[in-house]
């Protein structure tokens, strides 16, 4: 399990968008849930944050946060969590977002990344009953975000994405079955 | 007991000439060509109603008289493994000779057995006394073979040998079984699907 956090920082008038790409392998099914938060401002700024994960077997996450100040300031961020594999995958926390004065660059998106695990299945051999579990793939992925803005206005967006996949595989081997005596 | 001691053995108990002949060959080239790829192994000599039980650097484990299939005959009828015992005509009610993999399992009734060739439903497992006329442990007790045919295909041996000597040797990993016949020569029933050995395979007596 996994949250993740996106502030948004935003300046009105121009915009800033932030995105950020993870992509790791491993399977499962999971969903995220999806946060909306405002945010305050002193130039009533509103910002929203929503996450989403949804996937089987491919996971995805994403983060998007928009901020309005006066004039308009939008700051986006997007993270993008793709698991195939089988195991617990967690979401990237990404952020993106910039605080800057007339045009600069904003800050760089922190790596989506964040995969745990990917131990390999274990398995284990028995004729009646062979049980073999996979869990977690790696995710690794980078992120990056450029925004340029002007003005004031701050604005947060919080998400967390979530998905706890479990995978596994039940192997047979021979079945009970009658005999000849 | 090495390979050749299991095999001079085999030789001084059996009054199945044929048989201990058969019997020795098999060893012999099971000693030759490591058939058994290291694993534990068990010869069923139908003739002589036994089996022997041999590790996997060829050492006797044990011996017993087993209970056999009470027809006469080296093959199985096509899909009898499918059939309720009910269905199995007599004729057909035989232990198929030759080389299987086998694997500890289940059968249906849960029991813990060792299956010999699966998909046509033979087992090595415990004698089992549910129909007393069957008269499986004086069947057993008897020096003779003759009436040790009883089963429906599967091999039934003594329960102690079972706990005491099969089903440590064959519980793990299984092993191999060789069915030695009693109609079919050892070369139609072993060496014509031998890969590797084909060329080490002895040849047929005359």
């Amino acid at each position: 399990m996994n949250a993740s956090k996106i502030f948004l920082a935003a300046i009105a008038v121009t915009t800033l968008g932030a995105a950020g790409l993870a992509v790791a392998q491993g399977s499962g099914s999971g969903m995220g849930r999806t946060g909306t938060e405002a945010a305050p401002n002193s130039t009533t700024p509103t910002s929203r944050g929503t996450a989403a994960t949804s996937g089987t077997g491919v996971n995805q996450g994403s983060t998007q946060g928009n901020t309005q100040g006066v004039g308009q300031a939008n700051n986006q961020a997007n993270n993008q969590l793709t698991n195939q594999g089988s195991g617990t995958n967690m979401t990237p926390s990404g952020s993106a977002g910039g605080m800057n004065n007339n045009t600069q660059m904003g800050t760089t998106g922190t790596t989506g990344a964040m995969g745990t695990a990917g131990t390999a299945g274990s398995m284990e051999a028995n004729r009646n009953s062979n049980m073999s579990q996979g869990m977690g793939g790696t995710g690794t992925g980078t992120g990056s975000s450029s925004s340029s803005s002007t003005g004031t206005g701050t604005g947060s967006g919080s998400s967390a994405g979530t998905s706890n996949d479990n995978s596994s595989a039940m192997q047979t081997g021979r079945s009970s079955r009658a005999d000849r005596n | 007991m090495s390979f050749l001691a299991a095999c001079s053995e085999v030789s001084a108990q059996s009054s199945a000439v044929g048989s201990v002949n058969d019997a020795r060959e098999l060893l012999a080239w099971v000693a030759r060509t490591q058939d058994n790829a290291g694993q534990n192994f068990i010869v069923i000599d139908k003739r002589r109603a036994t089996a022997d039980v041999f590790d996997g650097g060829g050492r006797l484990l044990g011996r017993s008289a087993v209970l056999l299939g009470s027809a006469i005959g080296d093959d199985s009828v096509p899909g009898i493994g499918t059939r309720p015992l009910s269905q199995v005509l007599p004729q057909e009610r035989t232990t198929p000779a030759g080389r299987f993999m086998a694997e500890p399992g289940h059968n249906a009734q849960g029991e813990d057995i060792v299956w010999v060739e699966y998909d046509t439903a033979v087992s090595l497992h415990r004698v089992r006394l549910a129909n007393p006329r069957d008269k499986r442990l004086e069947r057993l007790a008897t020096p003779t073979a003759a009436d040790n045919r009883i089963s429906y295909g599967c091999i039934n041996v003594p329960v102690n040998f079972y706990e005491g000597v099969v089903r440590p040797a064959m519980a793990n990993r299984g092993g191999v079984v060789y069915v030695l016949p009693e109609q079919k020569s050892l070369q139609q029933v072993f060496w014509p699907v031998q890969r590797p050995a084909q060329s080490e395979a002895p040849r047929a007596q005359p």
